[in-house]
Order: C-alpha cells, then sequence, then structure tokens
C-alpha cells in the first residue's frame, strides 16, 4: 500500500468539512440559546403548568347569627365531583359511575378542564364520593372537592333577611361587585349575604400539588390554607321571627319592628317565606321556577318592596301636619256624621253611623274618617307630602339590604310628570286618609312609629350589629342601646304629645287598636284599613264576602312602651280586612314575645348575679 | 504487536472525551430512568460502555489495512442478515430492526453502517485521481444503496438516510462535483410527492405533519416535540439541577433516557451544561478531522471520514430533534443515549478512528 498517493485535495476538502461541522455546531449553541436563554422565562412557566396544579379550597364562609347569638346561617360539608385534565377517557369512565346532572355539556366540560377544573357534579352523595375515590388510579384528573356549603338551620324564618347564596353568574364573574371571587364560588346573590358578601366570603384556599404526566399527584408544593370568613351577626330576633310567622299562618304580609332608640331591626319578616336552602345546593330546576312564577310572590322581600296605601296609618302624619300648620289645635273638634260631601263627592267615614262629636285625639284612636277629611281643604297637598317626607316616606329608609323600594309621595309636580294631569283636590281628600297615590313600606312605617314614639328621634334601620372574628363562639349582644338619630325630626312636642296619646287610647282607650294591648306594657298604636278597591258596589261589601284579591289591606303600626319606646312595629296582612282585626294582633304577639323575652332574660341575670353574689 | 511510538501515538485525549461524555451520559440516563419503573437502566448502559471500550481496544489494536482487507466478507454477510430480516425478522416495536441473539437483542443496522464505511472506504480509496468517473459514483452509490434499501424495507427510514448521508460525505471528499448531489437532492426532492402518496407510512406522515406544526395535535404526535422544547427551554442558564428536571421527572418528556436525553441535560444542567457538552461533541471531532488529515493513506482518511461523517450526522440530528428544529426521528444520541448496539457502534468506529491515528506515521 506504499503507492505515492496525493492527498492534499482530500486535506483541502477536509479543511471545508472543519468549517461546516463547527458552523452547524455553533448554529445548534444558538438556537439553544434562544430557546434556553431568549425565551426561559416563558418555558419556565409552561413547565410549570404542565406539572404544578392549583387545587382550590373553598372558605367557609362566616356564621350570620341573631342578635341572642341564634345561628342563621352556618355551613355544612359536602362534596363536588371536578374534572382536572381534559381527559375524555376519564369522563366516560365517570359517566358510568355517577349520574351526571341531565344538561351536561361534556364537550364543554373538556374544554373547559383545559384551563381550570371543570365542575362535574356539585354536592354529591357519600356513596358517589367513596365510588369515585376508590377508583381514583383509574380515574386520572377525576378529583373530589369538599366544599362547605351554605346552610340556614331556621330554614325560611328570617330568609328575606339572611337572602341566599348562589354561584357566580357569568356577568358577576366578569364585574367588579365580587371582587376575586373565583369560577364555582358561592356568593351572596340577596339579603344580608349580598350585602356583606366580602366580610363573609373569607378567603379561598389553594393547594399546589406536583402531578406527573399521567395526571398522578407526587406531592404538595405549598398549601394555603382557607381563611374563614367573619361571623356577622345581626340585630335582628329570630324569636320574633318565629312568632310572627306563627301568627301571620298562611297569611301575605310583612312585619317590621326596629328600636326608636337606635334603629336596630328587631323583626323584618316577609310572607309567604321560601327556604333559602333550596339555593345553596343545586337548584332544583323545578324549584327554581315554582319560586318565581309563584303568584304569592314568595321571593320578594314584602317589608322592604312592598308598596302598598298606608290607610288610615296615614292620619298620623296629616295630623302631625295639621298641628304645626296651626290649623287645628288638640281641641279642635269636628262632628262626625258618617260622611262627609266635598268638593261634589260623598266620602265615607268607617263608621256609617257617625263618631260624633271628636277632637283629634279621639279622631286619631277612633280612627274618624271625617275628621281629616275637613282638613283636607285647608292643608295643601304639597304641606301633606312635606311632613310625610320629614318622617321619612317616599324614600328609601337605607336599611342594608339590596333592592329596597322609597315607596310614593305623590304631590302635584309628581302627578304631572307621572301622569300628565294636573293634581284634583279631591285627591288630596283620599291622601288625608292614606289612599290615592300614596304608597308606603312596611319598614317606612314602622321608622314613622318609632319617629312618633321618640319624639322626633329618626334612625335608619339596620340590620348590622357587629363582626366578630371567625371561629369566635356566638353571643348574645348586650352592649350600645341608645345611639344619636340620624336625623331629629322637630316639631313641636306638643304635636307629639297629641300623636301620642291618639295612639295610646287607639289601643287603651276608645279606640281601633284594643287587640294590640298587653296587660304588662303600654302599647301605642294605629291601625290601617288601606282600600285595594275603592269604588262601587265591592267598597261596600263585607270583608268576608269579597275574592281575596280584593280584599282591604290590614295595618297597625306602633310602639311601647309608651313612656319610653324600645320597639316600634309595622304590621301588614295582605287582605287581611280590616287593621285592627286583622294586623293589631299580630303586633301584639310579637310585642308580647318581645317583652316576655326581655323579662326572662333580665331574670336570669338577676339569677346569676344573685349565684355570682354567693 | 505495537511498537513503541505506536504507543506513543494512541490519541489519549479522544478517549478522555468518550469517556467524559459517556459518564456523563450515564448520570442523566440515572436521572432520567431512577423514578420510572425501570431504574436500573444505567447499570446496564455502564456494561455496555465497558464492552464498547473493550471492543475500541481491540479494534484500535489490529492494523485497519489488515481489518479492510476483510470488508467484503463484512459487506456480503451484512446484505446476506439484512436479507435474512426483512424475509424472516420478527417485529418488535412495530419494525423488525432488532436480530434476537441468545444473549440479547441486536440492530444489524448499526454494523452494517460500518460495513458500509469500510467497503465505501477500500472502494474509494482505489481510485486515484481526484475526480471520480460516472461508472465509479454509479458503482459506489449502488454499494450504498442496496443495504440502505434492505434497512428502509425494515423499515427503517433513519438508518437508511444515514448510510445516504455517509455515503454523499464520502463520495464528496473522494471528488464527487457538488453539482451532481445536488441534481440528486433535486431529484429526491421530486421524488418526495410520490413516496408522500405511496410509500410513508401514516405514522410518518403524522411526524412531519406534527413537525411543522407541533400544536395541531397536542396531545398527539405533537406532544414530544412540545414537550422537548419546553424541557429545554425550562433548563434556563443553569438548568434545575441533577434529578430536578420536572419534565423529565414527572414523565412528560418521552423517552428521555434514549432520544430525548438531551433535552434532559438541557433542563437539569442548563444553556451551561448544554455548551459544555456541544463543546465536548466538537472537540471529538475536531481531533478526528485533524486525524484524518494526518491519516498516512487515502484508506485511512476514507475510514476516518466515513465513521466521523456518521458520527456528526446523528450527532448534529439529534441536537437539532431536541431543539425543534428537524422532525422527530428514532436516532439516538451517540455516546449519551441508552441503548447498546448505538454504544458499541460508536466504539468501533472510535476504535477505528484510533486505529488510524497511531498507524498515521509511514514505518
Amino acid at each position: 500500500m506504499n503507492v505515492y498517493e496525493d492527498l492534499k485535495p482530500l486535506r483541502r476538502r477536509l479543511a471545508w468539512f472543519r468549517v461546516v461541522v463547527i458552523l452547524a455546531f455553533g448554529l445548534l449553541v444558538l438556537r439553544f440559546w434562544q430557546l434556553q436563554i431568549a425565551r426561559g422565562t416563558e418555558y419556565q412557566q409552561q413547565a410549570r403548568a404542565n406539572h404544578v396544579r392549583p387545587i382550590p379550597e373553598s372558605a367557609p364562609r362566616g356564621l350570620v347569627l341573631d342578635r341572642q347569638g341564634r345561628i342563621i346561617a352556618e355551613n355544612r360539608p359536602s362534596f363536588n365531583l371536578t374534572l382536572r385534565e381534559d381527559r375524555e377517557e376519564t369522563l366516560v369512565a365517570l359517566e358510568r359511575l355517577v349520574a351526571f346532572p341531565e344538561d351536561s355539556d361534556r364537550a364543554a366540560f373538556l374544554r373547559l378542564a383545559r384551563l381550570e377544573p371543570a365542575l362535574i357534579k356539585e354536592d354529591i352523595g357519600l356513596e358517589d364520593v367513596s365510588r369515585v375515590e376508590a377508583r381514583q388510579l383509574e380515574l386520572p384528573g377525576a378529583h373530589i372537592q369538599f366544599v362547605p356549603r351554605r346552610h340556614y338551620p331556621s330554614g325560611g324564618l328570617s330568609a328575606h333577611v339572611v337572602g341566599h347564596v348562589g354561584r357566580l353568574s357569568e356577568e358577576q364573574l366578569a364585574g367588579e361587585e365580587f371582587g376575586d371571587a373565583e369560577r364555582y364560588d358561592y356568593v351572596g346573590q340577596s339579603g344580608i349575604e349580598r350585602v356583606y358578601n366580602q366580610a363573609l366570603m373569607g378567603q379561598n384556599g389553594v393547594q399546589r400539588v406536583v402531578v406527573n404526566s399521567v395526571g398522578r399527584r407526587e406531592r404538595v408544593l405549598e398549601q394555603v390554607p382557607p381563611v374563614w370568613g367573619e361571623s356577622l351577626q345581626l340585630s335582628i330576633d329570630l324569636e320574633l321571627h318565629a312568632t310572627a310567622q306563627e301568627v301571620m299562618g298562611e297569611r301575605a304580609g310583612a312585619v317590621a319592628a326596629i328600636d326608636p332608640r337606635n334603629g336596630q331591626v328587631l323583626a323584618l319578616a316577609s310572607f309567604p317565606a321560601y327556604d333559602p336552602n333550596s339555593f345553596s345546593g343545586t337548584v332544583d330546576r323545578e324549584q327554581w321556577v315554582g319560586l318565581t312564577s309563584d303568584p304569592r310572590h314568595p321571593l320578594s322581600n314584602r317589608a322592604i318592596q312592598g308598596r302598598y296605601a298606608p290607610g288610615s296609618t296615614f292620619k298620623i302624619v296629616v295630623a302631625a301636619a295639621a298641628l304645626e300648620e296651626g290649623i287645628v289645635t288638640p281641641d279642635t273638634e269636628v262632628a262626625c256624621t258618617g260622611s262627609v260631601r266635598l268638593y261634589g263627592n260623598v266620602f265615607h267615614c268607617a263608621r256609617a253611623s257617625g263618631h260624633g262629636r271628636v277632637d283629634l285625639v279621639e279622631a286619631i284612636a277612633q280612627s274618624c274618617n271625617s275628621y281629616f277629611f275637613r282638613l283636607a281643604p285647608k292643608l295643601p297637598i304639597e304641606t301633606i307630602a312635606r311632613y310625610a317626607r320629614l318622617f321619612g316616606l317616599g324614600k328609601k329608609t337605607e336599611i342594608d339590604l339590596p333592592h329596597e323600594v322609597s315607596g310614593l309621595v305623590p304631590d302635584p309636580e309628581w302627578k304631572r310628570k307621572a301622569r300628565d294631569e294636573p293634581w284634583y283636590a279631591g285627591e288630596t281628600v283620599s291622601v288625608a286618609v292614606g289612599q290615592g297615590a300614596v304608597l308606603v313600606t312596611a319598614l317606612q312605617m314602622a321608622q314613622l312609629a318609632a319617629t312618633v314614639g321618640s319624639s322626633g328621634e329618626l334612625h335608619h334601620p339596620k340590620l348590622y350589629l357587629r363582626q366578630l372574628p371567625a371561629g369566635s363562639l356566638p353571643e348574645p349582644f348586650t352592649d350600645g342601646l341608645a345611639q344619636p338619630p340620624a336625623r331629629r325630626v322637630g316639631l313641636k312636642p306638643e304635636t307629639f304629645q297629641v300623636l301620642q296619646e291618639g295612639m295610646f287610647q287607639a289601643v287603651n282607650g276608645v279606640g281601633t287598636a284594643g287587640r294590640a294591648r298587653l296587660a304588662s306594657v303600654d302599647v301605642s298604636g294605629k291601625t290601617g284599613t288601606a282600600e285595594v278597591a275603592s269604588r262601587g258596589r265591592i267598597a261596600e261589601s263585607r270583608h268576608e264576602d269579597r275574592p281575596e284579591a280584593l280584599r282591604n289591606h290590614a295595618w297597625f303600626v306602633g310602639y311601647a312602651p309608651r313612656a319610653r319606646p324600645e320597639i316600634a312595629i309595622a304590621v301588614l296582612v295582605e287582605h287581611g280586612g280590616q287593621g285592627g282585626r286583622a294586623a293589631a294582633p299580630v303586633a301584639q304577639k310579637v310585642l308580647e314575645t318581645y317583652f316576655e323575652q326581655k323579662k326572662r332574660r333580665e331574670r336570669d341575670r338577676a339569677r346569676q348575679s344573685a349565684v355570682a353574689l354567693h | 504487536m505495537l511498537d513503541n511510538r505506536q504507543w506513543r501515538s494512541i490519541d489519549w485525549l479522544t478517549l478522555l472525551g468518550l469517556a467524559v461524555v459517556s459518564g456523563f451520559g450515564l448520570s442523566v440516563i440515572f436521572s432520567a430512568s431512577h423514578a420510572g419503573p425501570t431504574p436500573d437502566l444505567y447499570k446496564a448502559q455502564f456494561v455496555r460502555l465497558l464492552m464498547g471500550i473493550a471492543l475500541l481496544a481491540v479494534v484500535m489494536l489490529i492494523d485497519y489495512h489488515t481489518i479492510v482487507d476483510r470488508a467484503e466478507i463484512l459487506y456480503i454477510a451484512t446484505l446476506g442478515l439484512l436479507f435474512y430480516l426483512v424475509l424472516f425478522g420478527g417485529l418488535r416495536a412495530g419494525t423488525n430492526r432488532w436480530l434476537e441473539l441468545g444473549i440479547g437483542t441486536f440492530q444489524p443496522g448499526e454494523v452494517a453502517k460500518i460495513a458500509v464505511v469500510l467497503f465505501l472506504a477500500k472502494y474509494l480509496a482505489m481510485v486515484r485521481k481526484d475526480r471520480m468517473s460516472t461508472r465509479e459514483v454509479l458503482t459506489t452509490a449502488g454499494f450504498a444503496a442496496a443495504p440502505a434499501l434492505l434497512i428502509a424495507l425494515q423499515p427503517d427510514l433513519g438508518t437508511a438516510a444515514t448510510i445516504g448521508v455517509v455515503y454523499a460525505a464520502m463520495a464528496l471528499l473522494s471528488g464527487l462535483k457538488p453539482r451532481l448531489l445536488v441534481f440528486a437532492a433535486l431529484f429526491v426532492a421530486l421524488a418526495l410527492p410520490l413516496s408522500w402518496k405511496f410509500a410513508l407510512k401514516d405514522y410518518q406522515k403524522e411526524r412531519v405533519y406534527s413537525f411543522l406544526d407541533p400544536a395541531r395535535d397536542p396531545k398527539g404526535a405533537g406532544y414530544q416535540s412540545i414537550q422537548s422544547t419546553i424541557a429545554v427551554g425550562s433548563g434556563g442558564m443553569t438548568g434545575n439541577g441533577w434529578l430536578e428536571g420536572t419534565q423529565s421527572q414527572l414523565q412528560f418528556l418521552p423517552t428521555p433516557h434514549t432520544d430525548f436525553i438531551f433535552a434532559v441535560v438541557a433542563e437539569e444542567f442548563g444553556f451551561v451544561g448544554v455548551t459544555t457538552v456541544i463543546l465536548l461533541y466538537l472537540m471529538i471531532t475536531l481531533r478526528a478531522i485533524e486525524t484524518a488529515r494526518r491519516a498516512r493513506d487515502r484508506l485511512g482518511t476514507f475510514v476516518v471520514f466515513g465513521v466521523l461523517s456518521m458520527f456528526v450526522f446523528q450527532t448534529t440530528y439529534n441536537l437539532a430533534m431536541v431543539a425543534g428544529l428537524v422532525p422527530i426521528k428514532g436516532f439516538p444520541l451517540p455516546l449519551m443515549s441508552y441503548g447498546g448496539s448505538s454504544m458499541l457502534a460508536t466504539m468501533i468506529g472510535f476504535g477505528l478512528i484510533l486505529n488510524v491515528r497511531m498507524r498515521r506515521f509511514v514505518n
């Protein structure tokens, strides 16, 4: 082989080859630089997204308590079935184990699972839980999530106050109101649950787990425990609600009671009620449709959303206006003959035979229409409206609940705008006895009674008492009784004295509200019978003979004790007939419960301090 | 058997480079498989590495002229083996590229490559002119095409393509006009649509598709490419650390101990590790080019260059594949990937290179 060979051309080409090799390797290094340095962060995020799965842990909502520390809203354990990866085979296997809800969209599950855990079925039974857990290895991506679920132990007793929780809607998810709530979070959808949602909600925890490529959990990376929401103590007293519900029975209506010293709402009940528990699980479609289409509208809170003519309870306002404007004195008497002819119309008093000669106190106590009809020509509608507004009518009470309505205090300007008609003098006659266009809510009337009872202190009613740190023991609220009023209704003391005397006599003297009387406490009040049908045969027919929808609404507004009122109340019974017959007894029972409970509590306290002394 | 000068001419630097890269490969194989169902792979690979070094020594000690004298026998035996495989070979992993031996399995394709290199080197070394005649081109192309076709029938297009590339490289070195190669490439380009329609299997088409657009089917064929790129990119400058790569440890990366072992290197050792390993491969390559340039005769040059072009092609293709630059092909990374046949073939190849280097001085 030792033949002479010219190796030069080979060596020349090898030098070229060397250049090619260096270029190739250099190019590769450049490419790795691009992937690892230039775009490294991006790929690090992708790698993290690959293997780190956040598993949210729902924070239990804070408790809602009544003023005595009774539980209105708490949480019960429940389980949700979720899918955390878009694995069709897992979904198919799950479907064989667990009955899916009927409207399940499998494609949507898979699509969603690519981004975040998709909720397959809510509140599954323990049987389903164990069935899925036992096959966990065959079901990569399937996950049983522990979820605390809202529970209202007293059912519908305070449904309209506490409201209910529900899943965030898509709009709410995008909107601002619910801050950092996440998909599938339960948030307050109405009532207190909604108003104080932020405080009640707490903070979801998260467990970040490392999973491998088939979704099996390898280890827990970090754990942020959920933070309980704070407890919220409300001013309402469930015992009063229970009494109200008992007395109201099947009747529709509202009971509102507030403490005249501070505006704390002691009771705010609307009937018929609904069970808020039916919203905290999977809402049964049928149930939902049933609730929303029920002709009795159980979902609406009549105490703040129901607008009713105040009937004779409005005489308090008219009397105050007449006294303040100097149209009458406490001694001004009017002879009631059972009807009054004004502006060519005959206006009837409730008692066809007439009340005889009555002064203002008697007119309030016996609810004499004639007296107030006769005031109408001397009291311009604007003046009545001014005094009505002074007592807080015609605008929202600013209670801490959503969707309150403001009612209506009519005046010529309103009528021109709303109906494009001038105000007729005859209308003022109707308004003088609380009929016509004037509309109020039960809570507004309770506020009015409180203002009269306290001789002019007007408080905005409030449900919120205090927040308690999560986990603290429920206890009765005792401190902080008197509060400076939001506003003072600056009438003459004599005016209040007449109103108070009239209301006292209505209950305790010759009056329409005798059924509200209590043996141990001086109750004051005013009844009202708001006409639903005002003309013709129906108005003259007896209550029992009318179809229910045309029967009058029954009112009672009052307060007790007379000297230093602790509770002001308004009761409305829809189509209940006469206020004295239908509404006053409801108020009586609620007031009775209030004062009995108070006595019981004082006895207990005395006994405790006696024990402490020994 | 060896004289003093030959002893002194043993290329210790290359040997060291091979040992370092292979040893590092063992640790990466350990990292990529220790948590999986087969945690002991690194041990088996270590045994193969020792066997490879022994083979390297044996091949190095026998004068390459003596070896090349028997190239025809080796070549014909290889062809026979490939025929046998195509006709009777048992299927394994969808192909019949594996030969069951008493002591284990072996891929004759790896032997075939060495045989073809030796046979071509012998033939090309006999060409005395600086330009090959048409007849010579056609003959040598035929020598390469016969085993390549048989291997392609297995079907193992990767190995077949490797033989094609090695032939092209050796022919270029021997003076083939680059123009001819361009024509050949054009011909292949024209033939591609036809082969797409008639020859390519569905899984092969899928690989091309998924290379062109990995996001097309992220859970399917594009998965490997995406996961490999993520593994590489997430390594950053210094990597997650040994045994700490999430893509490999949590099995997002496919075949992390074989074809995608370099993705594990990139993930766990970062750009620093990647550059170091690439430089080591470059050093080994440049050293071999030196050997080819200094070879005593044409035969030596062609032997070294044939082995080397194979090594460089497989290495660069594998790295480019891991970096998402070329379609995924079942090429192992020489020296590092888990696998016996590749390790032994590579070591035999370097035995030949060192062989030529030791004997570069004319007695």
